[in-house]
């Protein structure tokens, strides 16, 4: 039986080009966070991000074999991401993702002053991020999500490590200074 | 009383960047929470879906299948004798000249009909009504040079057209 945990994205690509799910399964798990940062960058919205994580996945699995380097199949996948979440950022946002949104985060936590001050944090932060052009926000949504290198950012953003390093320094900078504005103002 | 700030940032504070790192880091992943798994459900149902897909086309192909071999057999069974030498249909065998000795015996003969209405059409621009009637035949001979039975069922259909009057 074969393990897919331990497989190299390449042979799970191969896998999945034979139309074996499970391999599959085991990309969307391996890859579904990165998907996640790259839609959030793009779309500033964590619903939305998901439904173009989501779209983005079923189009990939179609069209694998599009696919000319499977060991390209992260930054492949992110092409696709970020397409659909520049699609979907021009579409209407539906009320009902507002609802749902706020019902979970308000599930969350059970102390309400607690929750209205991470809430408020919330609202500035994504102010501060609303401020910054969308490859300095992806940037740094891909470091503090997913924990990624620059050389890792570079790869999935298609720009070298030195401009990703350029990017999170001056982001860092400019959303610090934004916080300190808005928090203790 | 005033609730501490714990996602404060010190303006000139050495550790202002840690707390930043912190609050980014925090506010990713409280926002991208709820969206992890659900591109993998989404896969799987996809997956579900079309392998019910497939289920339903090959049990499609399956029963047409099926109805082309059995309307096959029916047509192989009703179609008329055309070989070189021998008469075309079936009661032609009876009535052709035979020998008294192998020539088969008519022991009985029934059949039923049915009409039905198709209602009006026309016909050379003329109105007619309809009618179509089918005739099922069921014949049986004795041969007795072999001692066989033979029973043979003529399926037939008229169309019976009946002009009307336009006034």
């Amino acid at each position: 039986m074969t393990s897919y945990g331990e497989l190299a994205v390449d042979q799970l690509v191969a896998h999945a080009r034979r139309g074996d799910a499970r391999a599959f399964e085991a990309l969307i798990s391996r890859h579904e966070r990165l998907a996640l940062g790259v839609a959030y960058g793009v779309l500033q919205d964590a619903q939305l991000a998901g439904d173009a994580v989501q779209e983005a996945f079923l189009k990939a699995w179609k069209r694998l074999a599009d696919l000319t380097q499977p060991g390209s199949f992260p930054s492949w996948l992110c092409g696709i991401v970020r397409n659909l979440s520049v699609d979907q950022k021009r579409r209407k946002r539906l009320a009902t993702c507002e609802l749902e949104e706020a019902r979970r985060e308000t599930a969350k936590s059970s102390d309400p002053a607690d929750e209205l001050h991470r809430r408020e944090t919330g609202v500035r932060v994504n102010e501060a991020l609303a401020t910054l052009d969308e490859l300095t926000r992806s940037a740094l949504i891909l470091r503090y999500y997913e924990n990624l290198s620059s050389r890792e950012i570079a790869s999935v953003l298609g720009t070298t490590s030195a401009a990703v390093d350029m990017r999170l320094m001056r982001g860092r900078q400019a959303m610090k200074d934004k916080l300190t504005v808005e928090l203790c103002g | 009383m005033k609730k501490k700030n714990k996602n404060k940032i010190e303006p000139e504070s050495p550790q202002a960047m840690a707390q930043l790192d912190a609050i980014l880091s925090e506010h990713f992943r409280g926002a991208l929470a709820g969206q992890s798994g659900r591109a993998l459900a989404a896969f799987r149902s996809e997956i579900q879906h079309t392998r019910r897909r497939r289920i339903g086309w090959s049990a499609f192909m399956a029963v047409a299948a099926g109805m082309m071999i059995a309307w096959g057999v029916m047509a192989a069974l009703t179609r008329p004798n055309n070989k070189p030498g021998q008469p075309a249909h079936p009661m032609e065998v009876a009535k052709a000249p035979e020998t008294p000795k192998t020539a088969p015996m008519m022991v009985q003969s029934a059949s039923w009909s049915r009409m039905m209405d198709d209602g009006m059409t026309m016909v050379n621009n003329q109105p007619a009504r309809q009618l179509r009637r089918t005739i099922l035949q069921e014949v049986e001979y004795y041969d007795p040079a072999t001692k066989a039975t033979v029973r043979m069922m003529i399926p037939r259909e008229q169309i019976i057209l009946i002009g009307v009057k336009a006034d």
